[in-house]
């Protein structure tokens, strides 16, 4: 059973919207991770090309911030506290509940902010409660529905990056401002004491059809504007243009220098800053020719999809059985080393399950934005995701594995089902007919091709899967007074 | 082939692509050794043909052009260039040329920016001079250079893709006026197309002026765009213009009177021709009788869009040819030959 | 023939601050009667809005009821129909496009090309100067006769805007809804802003239905929720203000009261007698025994919704509900003035302009199952 409480001061609270507005532009949902000293907001794009990270600091950003998790004591196995908790939200509920807290009535405006959030077995809904205290007495409260999350982390190793400049987001958005509104992708080289930008939009051109070419715009700046450049000459990275304006954009409002680090093309580039408590990164996976050719109109190459930890919510508290260290979700991970394997579009890799929307994500979703990739990509668009994960297989499958346990032997699926006496209620069935499914997942993702023998699903087998969704979905914090009587 | 030129009076160049993209986006651009023509024919409303001084936008001592024909054609996404031609407000040179990437024809702008800039924002480096070439961190004021270059694809047109094509001929008008402001013509004319649009939106089984209700007002949205309102709008030859529009829950209508129906031009017609003109005999008419007044029925969202060309503060004569057209003759300021620098408009006269 | 009515107004932005309150419905029925025009405009029986023009707000007045040879064909009951009127119905929204027009240089000639330096040729434009402008401009509504249009006639800045509006008979019987005024057992009056903030508030939510819930001796004692929302639910509750105390636990009851001498819309009250939210400055909740001590009814979300533009520009609301559930909101706006009218109007130090009232009033939803479909805000 987990709880957590915090409340805002109303600058925090413009921080927040900021945030929220900033994640808005990467995902329709932010995934919400508590630990005892954190919280992290965070959201994965669709295409699983951009990850945007907000760490907010227990000590700085909130005005009080508490996080328990606290032992079921039904639950037989003994769970330790201090780990963490996971669930996703609608970025549109969040946004209406945080929207423009500029309140014209003086009077009324908004004091202290308190949200609660709390894992009851007995409430059949996930609901978050924010209370904004207003002035005059006035008291606005929201109860938003939540769902348990597969949270998902990219991979990135900032010690690894070869290449690293920093630089003034107004600076960077006085460059964004030339280019053309429909301009997808941003290539950046630097040359001789300039730093290029350029924008351009990989299509396929009707030749007859000039005049719908894309406009190429570049932008060569002084390298001394920027506040620090170390990056090789003539090397071209791409990425999306719209992410980089949503991190600009943001770090604007923050006041925030930014700061880029990122090795080579088709390996990710990350962005970040720090400002008031938080920290902010945003993981990019880039495209672009390893080496030889140059040109940005020739980076045609597929973008691929950011290497990440995926953990799936219920198996966060199977971590708390695992040593300290076993669970280091919160670094990332240098990326593999990658081949250049070229697969034919729905060569299905022996990892899919780990990309639990790889399939509906794939380039032919009608999206604006991927229609390039669908042009353009198709040949090698999984690949960076199958080297990438044969290394992060251990990690990811860790969650459902054996992790020392005494009470399990075999490294099965069934193995975790032990655990989900802990946050399911142990009273209606036998553990041994449970299985941790959070709703979001796909059955695929939770059946590895060479385990699916393994799991003879019956029909009652079957419904108690049903009910352990119900159930996960119920496993919130626990009730919010006594809580709030701690402190 | 060959064209390049420095720019100026880049705002001037920005309004006029921004007023001529609103009636299209594809726009025949000729390039003449003193004046550059823009002219765009939308498969329907209005068409403008534009005639501008070279050096209304260009800088004639840089403007260079080499062709065989004693033109160059092109054919431009004038949106675009529009966009484009941002990246010039406030820059210290800006330069337009034609040019060829991977057999492409393109328009190049290359705009260098020197904005002075308190050194940067570096927050750790100091103004130490590291070996390296490329220092970073220099924190003092100083000039921050930036090159922003802007490639527009293009299409060269032949001469003879162009022969074609002429200004529309007009019969002589019979009412010719100097329009009020744009601004407060365009902004009932507008107000005047949406009270039809809603009527429109009502009969159709939209609840009209609901605008809380999303659905609703997109419904709403929807019907009014299939076919705008057709404004009403007539003049007579004592200074008099009038704006009208009947629905059938309302008529509406506003006048403007004391308005200027300016003079032809003496030199281009016999005094015999002068007062053989149809805008002479209107004006023989009383100012209270409605054979008085030339009338054109017009579509209020093109009109619309005719009338951004309000941004470049002009001056605008309106010349009605009773049910038939309204040719505008659109003059820049701050040419001194007016003559010169003139967008032409023309409108067609929707029948009943 | 003398006309039936004619209005002068030199403040055509009174008439549509007014009407636009009730601009939820595209035709509105009027009625003309000798101390003004009263505009009524509903939707679907269950939401009326009224706005009433005093003839204050017209500088010139005439209303010759005597050569009006309707009569009312509805022969309804109610006080109004004692002595027949002009009655008809009209588009609204093209009363209300038509009344924008006035003005409309105010917003679009400041920095546009009238300061520019380009030679005007127009001497309507030239030979007027800023304050000149104002004193051409006027706004004469006018109705000839019985069937006749409504007119509406707008003069400025050399530009003369007529609008005719058609006249509608009444389509079967007007009447309003109706409030028990001898059975109110809610009134609340408080700033029209807070009220406006709470709804917009909840409707963030998305919800469909609002609930109000009201008691005078225990918490909440004023609170709207919005419910039926997708994903969330939202309540405003409107509290016992205490001293602001980080971390005050709420459902401890705190004695203590705010003085407030913000607006003087608050007031110091007896403290222990009587607990009352310090938003308010009545509050009287007296419900029937049948009822309990607590009042409680909801109202179609999207029809509170459409008394919104009311709340934002009003100052003051009188929130009020009889034993059938009929909501009243009465809003109290005082128009602003360039011209002071000398009229002594509330407790204001500055010059205002005319007090005007405007009265929605919705019926409530009474099937038990909808309005019980999420209870969660009110249960205790």
């Amino acid at each position: 059973m987990s709880s957590l409480t915090l409340s805002l001061a109303p600058p925090a609270l413009v921080r927040l919207h900021d945030v929220l507005i900033c994640l808005s532009k990467f995902s329709d949902t932010v995934a919400i991770e508590a630990e005892h000293d954190l919280l992290r907001l965070s959201a994965l794009n669709s295409t699983k090309t951009a990850f945007a990270s907000f760490v907010c600091e227990k000590e700085v950003f909130f005005e009080t911030y508490a996080f328990n998790v606290r032992k079921d004591i039904r639950s037989s196995s003994g769970s330790t506290a201090g780990d963490r908790f996971y669930c996703q939200i609608l970025l549109k509920t969040l946004l209406s509940v945080f929207r423009g807290r500029v309140d014209r009535n003086k009077d009324t405006a908004v004091e202290r902010c308190d949200m609660e959030l709390q894992e009851d077995p007995q409430e059949t809904e996930c609901r978050l409660t924010i209370k904004m205290i207003c002035g005059l007495g006035v008291i606005k409260s929201y109860k938003l529905t939540y769902e348990p999350a597969s949270i998902q982390h990219a991979v990135f190793d900032k010690g690894r990056a070869t290449n690293q400049w920093t630089a003034d987001p107004r600076f960077l958005k006085q460059i964004i401002e030339h280019f053309s509104l429909s301009a997808e992708q941003l290539d950046i080289y630097s040359d001789s004491g300039k730093a290029v930008f350029t924008s351009f939009t990989t299509k396929i051109m009707d030749g007859k059809e000039v005049l719908k070419y894309p406009v190429h715009t570049s932008v060569a700046a002084d390298k001394r504007d920027f506040e620090e450049i170390q990056i090789e000459d003539n090397m071209h990275i791409a990425i999306n243009l719209k992410d980089f304006k949503a991190v600009v954009a943001h770090a604007e409002t923050a006041n925030a220098t930014v700061t880029a680090r990122y090795t080579q093309p088709c390996k990710p580039l990350q962005l970040a800053y720090d400002f008031e408590g938080v920290n902010a990164e945003f993981t990019i996976m880039t495209r672009g020719e390893v080496e030889g050719e140059t040109a940005p109109a020739s980076s045609r190459v597929g973008m691929p999809q950011l290497s990440q930890r995926h953990t799936p919510a219920p198996i966060s508290l199977n971590r708390m059985n695992t040593p300290r260290g076993a669970t280091p979700n919160t670094q990332m991970l240098p990326p593999p080393p990658r081949s250049r394997s070229i697969r034919p579009l729905n060569g299905s890799s022996t990892q899919e399950h780990l990309a639990p929307t790889a399939v509906s994500d794939r380039p032919s979703a009608s999206s604006v934005s991927m229609d390039y990739d669908s042009l353009f990509v198709p040949a090698d668009d999984d690949r960076q995701w199958d080297e990438m994960d044969e290394q992060e297989e251990p990690q990811d499958i860790l969650g459902w594995d054996a992790s020392g346990r005494q009470d399990n032997s075999e490294p099965t699926l069934q193995e975790a089902e032990p655990d989900f006496p802990k946050i399911a209620d142990t009273r209606r069935r036998p553990p041994k007919d449970e299985m941790g499914v959070p709703p979001t997942q796909r059955m695929s993702q939770v059946w590895e091709p060479s385990r699916v023998g393994r799991v003879q699903l019956t029909l009652s087998r079957f419904e108690g899967l049903v009910s352990s969704i119900e159930n996960v979905s119920s496993q919130c914090f626990r009730s919010f007074r006594s809580v709030r009587s701690v402190y | 082939m060959r064209f390049r030129t420095h720019l100026k009076n880049t705002r001037t160049f920005s309004k006029l692509t921004a007023s001529l993209s609103s009636l299209g986006k594809v726009c025949w651009m000729r390039l003449e050794y003193d004046v550059v023509r823009f002219t765009i024919i939308p498969d329907q409303g209005t068409q403008v043909w534009a005639q501008i001084p070279v050096s209304t936008i260009f800088d004639e001592e840089s403007y260079q052009i080499e062709s065989n024909s004693d033109a160059i054609n092109i054919e431009i996404n004038v949106a675009v260039l529009n966009r484009a031609l941002r990246s010039t407000f406030g820059a210290s040179s800006s330069q337009l040329r034609l040019t060829k990437k991977d057999k492409m024809p393109l328009l190049a702008l290359t705009v260098l920016t020197t904005e002075w800039t308190e050194g940067n924002m570096a927050l750790a480096t100091d103004e130490e001079q590291s070996g390296q070439s490329d220092v970073v961190g220099d924190r003092r004021a100083r000039e921050r250079e930036t090159w922003i270059t802007q490639e527009i694809p293009i299409k060269i047109l032949h001469e003879s893709a162009v022969e074609g094509l002429h200004e529309p001929h007009c019969p002589d008008p019979d009412v010719h006026i100097i329009l009020p402001g744009l601004a407060q013509l365009k902004s009932i004319s507008d107000r005047f197309t949406k009270l039809a649009s809603t009527e429109k939106g009502r009969q159709a089984g939209v609840v009209a002026n609901d605008a809380p209700s999303a659905s609703a007002g997109a419904g709403a949205t929807a019907l009014s765009t299939n076919s705008a309102p057709k404004l009403e709008l007539s003049a007579n030859m004592h200074g008099k213009l009038r704006l009208a529009i009947a629905t059938d829950e309302l008529r509406i209508a506003s006048v403007w009177s004391g308005l200027v129906n300016p003079p032809l031009d003496p030199a281009h017609i016999t005094q015999e021709q002068y007062s053989q003109l149809p805008s002479e005999r209107m004006r023989g008419v009383g100012d209270n009788d409605e054979s008085g007044w030339a009338k054109v029925r017009i579509d209020g969202k093109d009109w619309s869009r005719v009338l951004s060309v309000g941004r470049l503060s002009p001056k605008v004569v309106a010349c009605f040819i009773n049910e038939m057209a309204l040719v505008l003759y659109v003059y820049l300021p701050g040419s001194w030959n007016g003559e010169e620098s003139c967008l032409t408009y023309y409108i067609n006269s929707f029948t009943t | 023939m003398e006309p039936l009515f004619t209005g002068v107004s030199n403040n055509a932005h009174h008439l549509y601050t007014l009407l636009s309150c009730i601009g939820f419905a595209s035709r509105a029925t009027v009625q003309i009667t000798p101390d003004g025009l009263r505009f009524s405009a509903e939707e679907g029986r269950v939401l009326q809005g009224l706005a009433f023009l005093d003839k204050s707000l017209f500088t010139s007045y005439s209303f010759n009821a005597s050569t009006d040879t309707n009569q009312d064909e509805s022969g309804q009951n109610d006080e109004d129909s004692e002595v027949a009127y002009p009655h008809f119905v009209v588009s609204l929204s093209a009363l209300l496009e038509t009344l924008k027009i006035f003005g409309i240089n105010d917003l679009s000639e400041p920095n546009g090309s009238r300061d520019t330096n380009i030679p005007q040729t127009n001497p309507a434009s030239s030979a007027f100067s800023a304050p000149a402008l104002l004193m051409d401009r006027s706004c004469t509504l006018q109705y000839a006769s019985h069937g006749a249009p409504l007119s509406i006639a707008i003069t400025e800045a050399g530009v003369k805007t007529t609008c005719e509006l058609v006249t509608y008979e009444l389509e079967g019987n007007e009447s309003d809804i109706p409030l028990q005024r001898d059975a109110i057992i809610m009134k609340v009056i408080m700033r029209s802003a807070w009220l406006h903030n709470a709804i917009g508030e909840l409707d963030s939510s998305t919800p469909t239905i609002l609930k109000l819930s009201a008691c005078a001796n225990r918490e909440p004692y004023f609170a709207l929720s919005g419910a039926g929302g997708p994903f969330s639910e939202s309540t405003v509750e409107f509290s016992v203000d205490k001293h602001n105390e980080p971390g005050a636990d709420q459902t401890g009851l705190s004695q203590t009261h705010k003085v407030l001498a913000n607006d003087g819309s608050s007031r110091a009250r007896a403290t222990r007698t009587k607990m009352a939210p310090t938003v308010t400055e009545t509050f009287l909740v007296t419900p029937p025994s049948a009822m309990g001590d607590r009042i409680k009814q909801s109202y179609r979300f999207a029809l509170i919704r459409k008394a919104g533009r009311a709340m934002s520009v009003a100052n003051k609301v009188s929130i009020r509900g009889d034993r059938q559930g009929v909501l009243s909101l009465q809003f109290m706006i005082e128009l602003d003035d360039n011209v002071p009218t000398g009229r002594p109007v509330g407790a204001g130090v500055k010059a205002v302009g005319p007090v005007c009232f405007v009265d929605f009033r919705f019926v409530p939803l009474l099937d038990e199952e909808e309005a019980e479909m999420d209870v969660e805000v009110d249960d205790e």
